[in-house]
């Protein structure tokens, strides 16, 4: 029976149940014939292995070594009973997977595609009638002899003879009793061992033995390594094949203390701690370094800035991604032509983190469904935020964004290691050792296992789940309960949890202010724009200080504004003090005013301008006294502006109308789909699917079925199946280097040929060093790929051309 | 949950006064919390490792911490303070200092030797850790048993001092020795409430210190410690004329006889079965030794007392590591020390036996509420440029002592007609000008101390209303009926110098009238810089404060 055949005959139900089982299957069921074909692909059997348990996997291990197979010698093959009701459980299962099917009689088959995607099932060699290829009709003509078989008929007809003989134990038994001294034990020790290398030349005699009767088959005529042929493996190992534990280890538990206090401590904190971090990203966005990712440098940035080590910042960062709420923004900046350049380079597009559109929609939320979508989008997501900001086994601190990051599996094995912990009761904290066994046997073949193990994915999910409150001291907390349930259930369990926003702070005379509470946004906001915050926690501090009022008056505060908000949300009013320092800043705020175009500092006061002059501080702005109310700087007016404020004065910016400039904060944002990591599907309601697909009516195979047969195949090339088509983008970025390409473009071969002709100086920026290197003279001499630039000096330097990013004649 | 306090992830705790259980969660606290910072609205608490084992000393263990943080906390702790609290304070006792009750034969420790041992077998690991830590291992004799090590009694202090480092303080059971006896009672006076509690909680532990704000009654709990020890006794204090008020009260206070008071200072060398001797003596150094060392090994003390142990001098520290077994009282405003050596109190002093907060103090009315007043003053056209144009070495000089202020004292003393007034500063030519145009005497360093107690009593007994002084005012005199204090300049906002002269004033007044303390300076300079750091310590002292304009006045 074909796979659709197969396929049809589940009906709607089954064909449903195969697809909620299986969810990478929606992407490939266009059509019911490239849905079968597709799940021949060596792709889908692994995907389907997936979903097995340690058990199951020995199973489908056993029906593809041996099948067909009944299922009371698979007992048996698996150390059980003949009528265990675990084989017939897993058979089942492996059924729903598409891994086996049941023929009549009985027995048990591997599915279509299993057998050759399925490596080696127990570890066995590959049967002699598949490696026929490998030998001549001579050897097994020979082989035959020896094994006493009647030495007629063609090759396929004496492979089948030998491979008979080589299955049944006693012959292989009396015969190697017949070979030289070891022989047996040879054997025995290539049991668990697939391919043994034989070596090149003459094989020992034991070798050459095994070799002459086809028990051992080499991969290539001359040498190198051989395989040791299934059925004799069969013959020696005896009946019971694998030995796995057919339920999962238990699990003890722990009690912990105050879990669901600790837990919506931590949900409470990592909303604004992530909130923290990403503002900071959005106030100086991190420019991506070469592989796309996040940098170290700025990982660290971000953690300083708010208060917290690198790997937190690493795992808020990953799961602020994963939430929509950091992504990427792409800009080709033009590079400044430098006078007379004639050529330049397509400058690289730079690559920015930054939050989205959706962060401040988020950010907007209420507190306990912000903390929902949070734990929501780290449930789904296929990244790993513990490695982001970890220190690798070098010592060295992973990046954040990694594209190496992408687990399908993730999602998968953070829900059972939940559900685990789900199963341990309310309260109860898991051991790590156990839970990473108990992961491993639940999730025994996964993608994951390839580049780490079950212990460290358990610390890392674990570790997650601490930070978001979702598990407290090991045990799963009643939010960690909602959220496994549903999101609108975890939304409201958070809601209740979570500490309510508060409107009033507390302002004090040693100039702090405290909000004894998670403080609604508009109002920290406009607080921290006239003090800046020294304590984070539940509670927060702020303190005023001259500069913080300062930068306040300087983004267009006015002391009317500054005091009308405090009096509006200071609970126990505003002390003298206070008042005093802000009006007196604003009084001083602006005495000094520098102007950009000129770049002059001028003040009503000539006293203060001669203390501007005088003070050692303003000495590198070169001031001089173009007025008693006037000084001139050379500088830009920024360094002047800085340094004049790091010396202790307070002066203002103005523009060239004379009024004070206002500088705010830019607040830049990547669109909601820049840069995001998959996630999880969300669930697709599969039986109109199902019915949908069944309505096709079956044909032979024909132009239709090919083309969806490319379109699967076309898929399996692209790698990664739960890719977003990022066609848009590329095409976008293709106009803009349109865009910035001279309509009269001339090759920098060209140039330095013509400049070589005329003996003209030219002036190039090649790529090394870096930040390029400037390289100035005339052409030398000048090869497809190199050119040799001579200097002033004599000196002479070849440069490839593929490195020049610029080139321009000198005057 | 709706108790008064905020405990934050960074170990500060924040206590909203005007919350209903606030002093109730106060006094749960204040046993393993220093107050950090204690303005109008909100105390802070930060919770540190020595605070934690003040605590432990006092017999406090970390469920009862856990317990009241969760009990008085608005919010739910943060898991990582309960582990911090758990884990720091297990660490205190796990190794115990004592006396030896035997040397067993062939141990090859010296007779006289002290032993550091684990409390149980399970403290083995700490032993041994810190048995091999190279601020230790030098000491250890011999080894006395599976958790016992023999280490010499004369480096008792300086093995206290390299645990603490390693962060396993052992306990002191070692004891001390009697010393020669000194009977004395203190005269019919009664102790307040909280100098008889500080006195019992001192005598029942042996060593510590006791934290009471200027002001306070700190020689009268000295005194009553030395009743109850009734051994001899050595007084150490910042200076002479410290020296000199404590012989007075001593006097006063006590049964004791002039001829049983020593002084041990610059002038005089007199040791007596009570002596008072000034820092300043102790740490002079002759060819690079210290001569007075002997001091300490003079007579048999009994108590050796500390006054103002946020000020002890290093040279003292290692002293006092020698002197382990004698009895030690420290007495202080405050544990914060400018040098950050809180941990050397804790392990050569001892731990703190009793602490007061400085506003329940004052609430129960023994030091006068004090009105923190900053006068700006705004400097003359010729001022302003003389400050611009100084060098930044004396510009602080040039702003601080600006003759605008001048004018602007008179007016602020105007608005006290005859309450006794102090007038504080740091430059003596800007004092001595002051005092010429207001008719005051003036007091400095090179007043000798004759002149200066003469002075100073005419004061007390109102003959003179107005003095001013230079920085000699800052430690240990008793002008009990200050009630205006005025600085014109100070030293670059050290809040140490502003608790001291804060105190000069906050003595108990006896008509219970407010206390006043201005604070002039110019306008637009770094004085007024400096200003601004000071303000934030009164305020975090959680006295009232209030700016000016000179012109308002």
């Amino acid at each position: 029976m074909g796979v659709a055949d197969h396929l049809r005959s589940l009906g709607e139900d089954g064909l449903a149940a195969l697809l909620r089982e299986r969810p990478v299957l929606l992407e490939h069921c266009a059509t019911l014939s490239e849905l079968a074909y597709f799940l021949e692909a060596p792709y889908a059997v692994n995907e389907a292995l997936c979903h097995t348990n340690a058990f199951e996997h020995a199973a489908a291990e056993v029906i593809a070594a041996l099948g067909p197979v009944r299922p009371a010698e698979m007992a048996v093959a698996l150390g059980l009973e003949g009528d265990a009701p675990e084989v017939d459980e897993a058979i089942t299962r492996l059924e729903r997977l598409l891994l086996a099917e049941r023929l009549p009689d009985d027995l048990i088959a591997p599915a279509r595609g299993v057998t050759d995607h399925m490596g080696h099932p127990l570890d066995l060699g590959r049967p002699l009638t598949a490696m026929i290829s490998q030998f001549d009709a001579g050897a097994v003509r020979r082989a035959a002899q020896l094994l006493g078989l009647p030495k007629t008929g063609n090759k396929a007809a004496l492979t089948a003879a030998v491979s008979g003989a080589l299955s049944d134990p006693d012959t292989v038994r009396r015969a190697l009793a017949g070979g030289p001294r070891g022989t047996e034990e040879l054997v025995d020790r290539l049991l668990g061992a697939v391919m043994v290398d034989v070596g090149y030349g003459r094989p020992p005699p034991t070798v050459a033995w095994l070799l002459e009767h086809l028990m051992l088959v080499r991969a290539y005529p001359y040498g190198g390594p051989a395989e040791l042929v299934r059925e004799v493996a069969l013959a020696r190992r005896g009946p019971v094949l694998r030995v796995v534990a057919h339920s999962p280890p238990t699990l003890t538990g722990r009690a912990v203390r105050d879990f669901d206090a600790s837990a919506s401590h931590r949900s409470a904190a990592v909303v604004p701690l992530l909130a923290s971090v990403v503002d900071v990203l959005g106030a100086e966005p991190a420019r991506a370094i070469q592989s796309g990712e996040l940098g170290v440098r700025d990982l660290k940035r971000l953690a300083k800035a708010a208060d917290t080590d690198e790997a937190t910042a690493g795992r808020l960062l990953e799961m602020a991604r994963s939430a929509g709420l950091v992504g990427t923004s792409v800009t080709v900046v033009s590079p400044e032509p430098r006078r007379g350049t004639r050529w330049q380079a397509a400058p690289a597009p730079v690559v920015e983190w930054l939050p989205t559109t959706r962060y401040d929609a988020w950010i907007e939320l209420e507190p306990g469904r912000r903390w929902a979508e949070l734990a929501a989008a780290w449930l789904d997501t296929r990244a790993w935020p513990s490695r982001a900001g970890a220190r690798g086994e070098s010592g060295k601190i992973s990046p954040a964004f990694s594209p190496h990051g992408d687990a399908a599996d993730a999602p998968r094995l953070r829900r059972v290691l939940l559900g685990l912990l789900a199963g341990l009761g309310a309260g109860q904290a898991g051991d790590v050792t156990e839970l990473a066994c108990a992961l491993a046997w639940h999730q025994f073949r996964c993608r994951a296992w390839g580049i780490t193990d079950s212990v460290t994915v358990t610390e890392g999910v674990l570790a997650e789940a601490e930070l978001l409150g979702i598990v407290a001291g090991g045990a799963l907390s009643t939010l960690g309960r909602a959220l496994l349930e549903d999101g609108e259930a975890a939304a409201l369990t958070a809601g209740r949890m979570l500490p309510a926003p508060v409107r009033e702070i507390l302002v004090q005379a040693d100039l702090t202010a405290i909000a004894t509470g998670p403080l609604e946004r508009d109002v920290a906001e406009e607080l921290s724009s006239m003090a800046e915050v020294e304590s984070r926690g539940v509670a927060t501090i702020w303190r005023f200080s001259e500069s913080s009022i300062r930068r306040a008056l300087d983004h267009g505060a006015t002391p009317d504004r500054m005091l009308g908000f405090l009096d509006e949300h200071a609970s126990k009013g505003i002390p003298q003090p206070l008042r005093y320092v802000i009006n007196d800043a604003a009084r001083r705020h602006g005495r000094l005013r520098v102007a950009a175009a000129a770049c002059v500092v001028t003040s009503d006061d000539p006293a203060l301008l001669a203390e501007v002059r005088a003070a050692r501080k303003t000495a590198k702005l070169k001031l001089r006294e173009l007025a008693p109310t006037v000084l001139a700087s050379p500088l830009p007016s920024d360094s002047v502006l800085l340094t004049l404020r790091t010396a202790g004065f307070l002066p203002a910016e103005e523009r060239a109308d004379g009024h004070i400039s206002l500088v705010r904060p830019e607040r830049r944002r990547a669109s909601a789909q820049g840069g995001q990591v998959p996630r999880a599907r969300p669930a697709v309601d599969v039986v109109p699917l199902a019915r949908r697909l069944l309505k096709e009516r079956p044909v032979k195979a024909g132009p239709a079925d090919g083309r969806a047969a490319f379109a699967a195949f076309a898929d399996l090339l692209g790698g990664d199946p739960y890719d977003e088509d990022d066609s848009d983008e590329a095409a976008w970025w293709i106009t803009e280097a349109d865009d910035i390409t001279q309509p009269a473009y001339r090759s920098p071969h060209e140039l330095l040929a013509k400049a070589a002709g005329t003996g003209a100086e030219v002036a190039l920026i090649s790529s090394e060093g870096r930040n390029g290197t400037e390289v100035v003279g005339t052409v030398a001499m000048l090869t497809e790929a190199t050119v040799v630039i001579r200097n002033t000096n004599g000196r002479q330097k070849a440069i490839a051309l593929n490195s020049i990013l610029s080139i321009w004649e000198e005057p | 949950m709706n108790g008064p306090l905020i405990v934050q992830s960074d170990r500060t705790l924040l206590l909203e006064v005007d919350h209903a259980d606030a002093e109730r969660c106060r006094s749960a606290i204040a046993a393993f919390a220093e107050l950090e910072t204690a303005p109008e609205h909100v105390h802070t608490y930060r919770v540190t490792p020595l605070a934690l084992w003040n605590a432990s000393a006092a017999g406090i263990d970390a469920e009862t911490v856990v317990d009241a943080l969760s009990r008085w906390s608005r919010f739910p702790v943060p898991p990582s303070v309960f582990v911090d609290v758990a884990d720091t304070m297990a660490r205190y006792g796990r190794l115990v200092l004592e006396q030896a009750e035997a040397t067993p034969e062939g141990s090859g420790a010296p007779a006289g030797s002290l032993v550091l041992r684990a409390v149980a077998l399970e403290d083995l690991p700490v032993l041994e850790e810190v048995a091999r830590a190279k601020a230790v291992a030098p000491f250890i004799t011999a080894r006395l048993g599976p958790i016992a090590l023999a280490v010499p009694a004369a480096e008792r202090g300086r093995i206290k001092q390299a645990l603490i480092k390693l962060g396993w303080p052992c306990d002191d059971q070692a004891g001390h020795r009697e010393g020669a006896a000194c009977p004395l009672q203190l005269q019919a006076t009664d102790l307040r409430p909280y100098q008889e509690g500080a006195v019992t909680s001192f005598v029942a532990s042996g060593s510590g210190v006791v934290v009471l704000p200027c002001g306070a009654g700190k020689t009268i709990v000295g005194a009553a410690a030395m009743a109850k020890i009734g051994a001899q006794t050595l007084i150490l204090v910042t200076n002479t004329l410290a020296a000199r008020q404590w012989r007075r009260e001593l006097l006063d206070r006590t049964t004791l006889g002039p001829e049983e008071i020593g002084e041990y200072s610059g002038e005089r060398k007199d040791i007596r079965p009570v002596t008072i001797a000034t820092y300043q003596v102790l740490i002079t150094r002759r060819k690079g030794e210290y001569p007075h060392l002997a001091l300490f090994s003079a007579l048999d003390w009994g108590l050796v007392i500390y006054d103002e142990v946020h000020l002890l001098p290093a040279p003292v520290f290692r002293m006092t590591a020698e002197i382990q077994s004698r009895r030690r009282l420290g007495l202080t405003a405050t544990l914060v020390r400018e040098d950050g050596r809180e941990s050397d109190v804790f392990s050569l002093i001892g731990p703190k036996r009793f602490d007061a907060p400085w506003r329940d103090i004052e609430a129960q009315g023994w030091i006068a509420p004090a009105q923190c007043v900053e006068v700006r003053v705004t400097l003359t056209a010729d001022e302003r440029m003389a400050y611009a144009l100084a060098e930044p070495d004396v510009a602080y000089r040039v702003g601080s002592t600006a003759a605008s202020k001048m004018g602007v004292v008179e007016r602020v003393l105007a608005r006290h007609p005859g309450e006794p007034t102090l007038v504080i500063g740091q430059y003596i030519d800007q004092l001595e000008r002051l005092a010429s145009r207001l008719g005051a005497p003036l007091i400095t360093g090179k007043t000798p101390n004759r002149e200066r107690e003469i002075l100073f009593a005419r004061f007390r007994q109102g003959e003179v209303g107005l003095l001013v002084v230079s920085k000699v005012a800052n430690f240990s005199i008793d002008l009990p009926e200050a009630t205006v204090g005025v600085q014109v300049s100070g030293t670059f906002g050290s809040r140490q110098e502003e608790a001291q002269r804060l105190g000069r004033i906050l003595r108990p007044k006896r008509d219970g009238r407010q206390a006043w303390f201005y604070a002039v300076v110019s306008r637009d300079t770094n004085d007024q810089t400096f200003a601004a750091n000071r303000q934030r310590f009164l305020a975090e002292q959680g006295y009232a404060y209030e700016i000016v304009d000179a012109v308002d006045l």
